[in-house]
């Protein structure tokens, strides 16, 4: 009888999944830094409640959030180039819609959605910490933003550290969506592979094994890092 | 010189000053007294513009403002020549004792490491913490908090210090600490405004006092004058409930 699966086979293809784990860190990390921007401003325009601007925040976040991510990618795919199409047509932007790659509109979509959820992890951690910290900042002269960039962020970052972590864990397993749009990650590699003698069993096996100990490393990580930004809580007894 | 005219502050549709006129001249120390809610800690935060008052003109050294048309950079302006000391201290959490008092020299007045250093170990040495700078808030008590509080409003070499119910928050036996460093402070000539229930301290150190109650400043004077030669019923009655409980 053939055992249930071919470890030859897994071991061999080891390498072939290993090679494209940098598009998955690449997607990761690239939407991950922009999220951080996008969250930041929604999240800053909602707590000082500026007009407009709010508002704008209030929908995205809601449409963000109560839309699936695969079709927020479809929606990104062929939606951006039919707008730059039109930008093309009608302002003579000199834009070859052709020439993007798929990546591009990954980027886009995951960077929105993830901006969305750190928008509130970012919002909650920022009203967590006592106003008077800023009073305190506004008191010996400090604008309102070097008493945020200075006072509250670190302070906020320490609170805030552990949702974090979670979001850049969600987004490291969300990556395997982009193969919906042919960017051969992990997942779509896994895919070809699986295609190539049939054996989509072992091949999955191998990239489930890979994306939890990636996600392992960025759990030990953020453990790590969470203990250095609360440097300044020692000595409190809870 | 701090000088506040017709200060008037309402929160909605409640009016929690009415008819402020102050004059504090450099060195005074004046105190203020009333019971909860009698608009003291909005009075002393309307100076600094931690609340912005609806009407009426704050002068702070050559600064003339008048409140209905503040600006962003006059209120800065103002808080660059006022400093505050908070009831929960509000030291920066993120921040050592050294770091707190050197933020300011740092970011506001600009000085460069060398400078803000020595300059803030000095002012933690005055107030006894020179051997605690390397702590962060988490790691003092109470009273050394505020200490660490005050110098860090002293390094900002303020033309006055506002301080608002600056032991309110502290273990009974620590109060002594922080009165005793204001007393010093007092003596060397610092401008300061104190909202305090200490009746001692008001006593002993205020240059005047000012009671108020309900949004007004309804008598003001010397502290002989407002302790012993009392005029108005209200201050009267609290004055008594006040002694009462120091009993």
């Amino acid at each position: 009888m053939k055992p249930i699966f071919d470890i030859q086979f897994m071991i061999s293809i080891v390498p072939e999944i290993l090679k494209v784990v940098p598009v998955t860190l690449n997607i990761t990390i690239v939407s991950m830094f922009f999220a951080i921007i996008v969250g930041l401003i929604s999240a800053l325009v909602r707590i000082y409640k500026i007009p407009v601007a709010c508002q704008i925040a209030s929908t995205y976040l809601s449409f963000m959030r109560g839309t699936p991510l695969l079709v927020q990618i479809y929606l990104a795919y062929y939606g951006i180039p039919k707008i730059l199409d039109y930008a093309h047509t009608y302002y003579g932007w000199n834009i070859d819609v052709n020439g993007i790659p798929a990546i591009v509109f990954i980027y886009f979509a995951f960077t929105l959605n993830v901006g969305a959820y750190l928008s509130e992890t970012i919002r909650a951690a920022i009203q967590a910490i006592d106003k008077g910290q800023m009073e305190a900042a506004l008191s010996i002269g400090m604008t309102t933003w070097q008493g945020l960039r200075r006072i509250i962020f670190p302070q906020a970052l320490a609170v805030a550290l552990p949702s974090f972590g979670n979001t850049v864990i969600s987004l490291i397993k969300d990556t395997s969506l982009a193969f919906m749009i042919s960017v051969v990650e992990m997942m779509g590699q896994a895919k070809i592979l699986g295609a190539r003698g049939l054996q989509f069993f072992e091949v999955y096996i191998v990239v489930a094994l890979i994306y939890w100990i990636i996600c392992i490393i960025v759990e030990r990580t953020v453990i790590r890092l969470e203990k250095r930004v609360k440097q300044f809580e020692r000595g409190r007894s809870i | 010189m701090i000088r506040l005219q017709n200060i008037e502050k309402s929160f909605h549709h409640t009016k929690v000053l009415q008819n402020i006129n102050l004059t504090v001249n450099r060195g005074a120390v004046v105190t203020i007294l009333g019971p909860s809610g009698s608009g003291k800690s909005t009075l002393l935060r309307c100076i600094n513009f931690l609340e912005r008052p609806n009407k009426g003109l704050i002068q702070v050294g050559d600064l003339v403002i008048q409140a209905e048309k503040v600006s962003r950079e006059q209120m800065i302006q103002v808080r660059r020549n006022t400093a505050m000391v908070f009831q929960h201290y509000y030291l920066f959490k993120n921040k050592t004792a050294l770091e707190n008092v050197m933020e300011g020299l740092l970011i506001v007045k600009k000085l460069d490491r060398a400078e803000a250093y020595q300059k803030s170990v000095h002012f933690l040495a005055k107030v006894g913490l020179a051997n605690r700078m390397d702590f962060y808030p988490s790691q003092l008590s109470g009273g050394q908090q505020q200490r660490v509080g005050i110098a860090r409003a002293l390094a900002m070499e303020p033309q006055v210090i506002l301080f608002d119910e600056p032991t309110s928050a502290l273990d009974p036996e620590l109060v002594g600490e922080v009165l005793a460093v204001m007393k010093s402070l007092a003596r060397e000539g610092m401008t300061m405004i104190v909202v305090t229930h200490e009746m001692n301290f008001a006593r002993e150190v205020a240059s005047h006092v000012i009671f108020m109650d309900d949004g007004l400043i309804i008598e003001d004077g010397s502290p002989v004058e407002v302790f012993d030669q009392t005029k108005m019923e209200r201050t009267k009655q609290f004055l008594q409930r006040v002694k009462r409980f120091d009993s």
